[in-house]
């Protein structure tokens, strides 16, 4: 039998795994690259919160329906004269009495190449299974639970939804140019063509997946040496104990349990 | 069985458990295993004092230094049936070696000697404890040891060894006193419990129940 031993059941579980996810708080990552057919930066923040737990012996918790809240920021450059035709309005000559010829200059328009950002949060849930890993690192007991695989993240309601508010943000940041006006509409509709729901979910996943792989909640972190009872006068010091061996195992019996035994030195 | 029960946390310190956070205990504490007149607590760290100062002149002379192993625990059911007090339901056991130095007599001048008629007295000590709930709250609590009987063996008289359970009782129930288990060493100090029920001492250790504050 171990010196102490602690179990928690499938709903303190829950509750440690909630905790940790607040511990971990808001993570962040970048990438650039291609995106469609434009050039994009691509900022990401991602916290983790909810789920349900199941645990399965033998150290295997398993997470359901977890919400993963992202944040997008994206910056785009495009270049308008890919996707519009660049035109001349012709030199139009006009004889007026008293006055003579008069004639307009001819006005070539040159699309440009605009950049604009777009920012957009939304959350999704994913499912995937756990492994329990306890390990003394630094002078410390941890028990992490790392993710097994990466999960399939389901990004094709997200991908709509972002791909509509693109258009909305592009529409926005070229209506101040001259001419566009006409063209607003056939320029939106070809930008989003050209993107498409692939293009987002070609930036998404890969951009979503590196806060997933690896993925890993610290339930519990304390130090092997623990103080029990403080000072409490000239001739009573300081009571510590030393934890030397820690393991975490799931048990199932007539109901499962992440049950976790310790030693400590005499 | 499930360990919680129809909680959702449990927390269990085995008799080896108990045993080790004891030796940790009074190892940094030894002069709550050791108790003397003037003349054997010198290093206070070591021994506690009992003041004789009140005591007439004619008993000046006299000393005794009141000495107990680290105990250890035998958490209910018994280890076995021959025990001096074998653990009831919610008990266990303390086991402890007594020795009591009696000086008779006051100091002589020899070099390094205590000196006067030393009288040496040795036996093996059990105390019927069961675990209280010292305080508890959500999140913080601990839990302390109440004693319940003492029983000596290797004293001849009945007078006598009546005498000493009654003395030594009273001083392991201030020493046990001490020796207090916060809530946290049950839950390896990484989870807030609010206790439920317990501490209850059964299947060779104590047990605590609760949920997560």
């Amino acid at each position: 039998m171990s010196d102490i031993t602690l179990a928690a059941d499938q709903t303190a579980v829950t509750r440690l795994l909630h905790d940790a996810e607040t511990l971990l708080g808001t993570l962040s990552k970048s990438t650039s690259g291609s995106f469609g057919p434009f050039f994009a930066s691509a900022g990401a923040s991602v916290s983790f919160s909810g789920g349900t737990v199941t645990l399965t012996p033998p150290r295997t918790i398993g997470l359901a329906n977890v919400s993963l809240n992202y944040a997008l920021d994206l910056s785009f450059g495009i270049d308008l004269s890919k996707f519009l035709p660049n035109f001349c309005l012709p030199q139009v000559c006009v004889d007026i009495p008293c006055v003579g010829k008069v004639c307009t200059p001819t006005i070539c328009v040159t699309w440009p190449t605009i950049g604009f950002n777009f920012h957009y949060a939304d959350s999704l849930r994913f499912s995937a299974d756990f492994e329990v890993l306890p390990h003394l690192q630094g002078g410390d007991w941890i028990i992490d639970v790392r993710i097994l695989s990466i999960p399939a993240l389901d990004l094709s309601v997200a991908a709509a939804a972002i791909l509509t508010a693109i258009g909305i943000a592009l529409g926005a940041a070229v209506s101040a140019i001259p001419f566009i006006g006409p063209l607003l509409g056939a320029l939106v509709a070809a930008v989003l063509a050209a993107i498409g729901v692939a293009g987002i979910t070609g930036l998404l996943g890969p951009l979503l997946s590196l806060f997933v792989a690896g993925l890993t909640f610290t339930i519990y972190k304390e130090p092997a040496i623990q103080q029990v009872l403080p000072a409490s006068g000239p001739h009573d010091p300081v009571v510590s104990i030393d934890v030397t061996a820690l393991d975490a195992v799931v048990q199932q019996t007539d109901k499962a349990e992440l049950v976790i035994t310790a030693s400590i030195a005499a | 069985m499930s360990l919680t029960g129809t909680h959702h946390i449990f927390g269990g310190i085995s008799e080896t458990g108990i045993d080790h956070f004891l030796d940790v205990f009074f190892t940094a504490r030894p002069h709550l295993l050791a108790y003397g007149t003037s003349a054997f607590a010198t290093n206070q760290n070591l021994v506690t004092l009992i003041d004789t100062s009140s005591l007439p002149g004619f008993l000046l002379g006299l000393g005794a230094l009141i000495r107990f192993s680290i105990p250890t625990v035998d958490i209910t059911p018994a280890d076995a049936p021959t025990e001096l007090l074998p653990p009831g339901a919610d008990q266990f056991t303390v086991s402890t070696d007594v020795v009591i130095d009696f000086l008779c007599g006051p100091p002589t001048d020899k070099p390094g000697g205590r000196g006067g008629h030393q009288i040496l007295l040795r036996f093996k000590l059990a105390a019927l404890c069961a675990p209280i709930v010292l305080n508890s709250a959500p999140g913080i609590g601990s839990i302390g040891i109440s004693l319940v009987q003492v029983k000596i063996s290797g004293i001849q008289d009945k007078g006598i060894e009546q005498v000493l359970e009654c003395v030594l009782a009273r001083i392991l129930q201030w020493a046990l006193g001490q020796a207090i288990i916060p809530f946290n060493v049950f839950t390896l100090d990484g989870i807030s419990l609010t206790l439920e029920q317990g501490p209850v001492a059964q299947d060779d250790q104590i047990e605590v129940f609760g949920d997560i504050t």
